[in-house]
């Protein structure tokens, strides 16, 4: 019995009726560079500065908050006091990606939503300072700069 | 005997790096060109997971997400074989000698990808015990931020490796 099992193939054809319909199911695969995942909508990517719709100025007050409820301590504020108005002008905004635990806690203490986690993820860069965002690229998006479009693989 | 040695054919990573500089020679570009996209299109890695960014890297290389798509799918149990080392996870600094040696035993060309904040730059960890950046023991060519990052940034990451490899890499991003 043992050896008509062994020559008939008996159980590399038990095998096979579990794989062979997996040829006729969906596809599971996700075809990313050429299609574009589903990314949840609380998932947290890149930060952005948001910009008033409006005036197209800064939402930041600069209150250091967020560099504050940073984990890492990675966010670093500066501004400037006006001196008619006394209030704080922001003047540059650096956000180390390459340390973010994207946690979102700066996103909880920003008092005006200026700072908030996208759901942007393709973050990758050739070197670590690729990865230290200034306020221009934070308000921006990644993609604004020279040197970080999207090239051929990615369309 | 000098006329010998100034004829001797240069390593693989010295012409890879000559590249740039090399002027334009219809054929050895061309040839280059093939190597080059040869390179990219079997991008063997290493089966080297640290700590939990490991997982995210094994979803990759799984049904889902498939790093099969891009030839690099197989993941190489021995240095001797692979062409790319993913640092996924904290690098502690009684692994880094561990690291440093299993990269020194790959054979050129050689490139290595870090993955997620720890390998970058110690995350969370800024302790006496972890190693803060990989690239402080080896040169790293992509760094991917997250942590972890997720599989498709794992796999930007491994496309902006091969535009590099195809020599197509812009100013640093």
């Amino acid at each position: 019995m043992e050896f008509l099992r062994r020559i008939l193939f008996i159980d590399i054809i038990k095998g096979l009726l579990i794989t062979f319909p997996y040829m006729f199911r969906r596809t599971y695969t996700e075809q990313y560079p050429s299609q574009r995942p589903q990314i949840a909508e609380r998932y947290r990517g890149a930060p952005r500065l948001n910009l008033d719709p409006e005036t197209k100025e800064t939402l930041c007050i600069s209150c250091n908050l967020c560099a504050l409820a940073c984990p890492e301590d990675l966010i670093v504020v500066t501004s400037e006091r006006d001196p008619k108005t006394s209030r704080k002008i922001l003047q540059e905004f650096t956000f180390d990606l390459s340390r973010c635990l994207f946690c979102g806690l700066c996103q909880e203490a920003c008092p005006v939503n200026a700072i908030e986690l996208t759901q942007y993820f393709e973050l990758a860069a050739y070197d670590k300072d690729g990865s230290k965002w200034n306020k221009y690229k934070l308000e921006h998006g990644p993609t604004a700069l020279p040197g970080l479009s999207p090239t051929s693989s990615a369309k | 005997m000098q006329d010998e040695l100034q004829f001797e054919a240069p390593s693989v990573t010295a012409a890879v790096g000559e590249l740039k500089e090399a002027k334009p020679n219809f054929i050895t570009t061309t040839v280059e060109q093939v190597f080059r996209w040869a390179r990219k299109s079997s991008l063997w890695p290493m089966t080297f997971g640290l700590a939990c960014c490991a997982i995210e890297m094994m979803a990759t290389g799984a049904s889902r997400f498939d790093m099969d798509r891009f030839g690099a799918g197989i993941f190489r149990p021995s240095p001797r074989q692979s062409d790319l080392i993913i640092i996924a996870g904290t690098v502690t600094l009684k692994m880094a000698p561990v690291v440093k040696r299993v990269y020194d035993q790959m054979p050129d060309p050689k490139w290595v990808i870090s993955m997620g904040a720890c390998s970058n730059c110690g995350g969370p960890f800024n302790s006496y015990s972890v190693l803060q950046g990989v690239d402080k023991v080896i040169p790293v060519d992509v760094y991917i931020p997250g942590c972890p990052p997720r599989p498709e940034a794992l796999l930007y990451g491994v496309m902006r490796l091969q535009d590099k490899i195809m020599g197509k890499a812009g100013k640093v991003a």
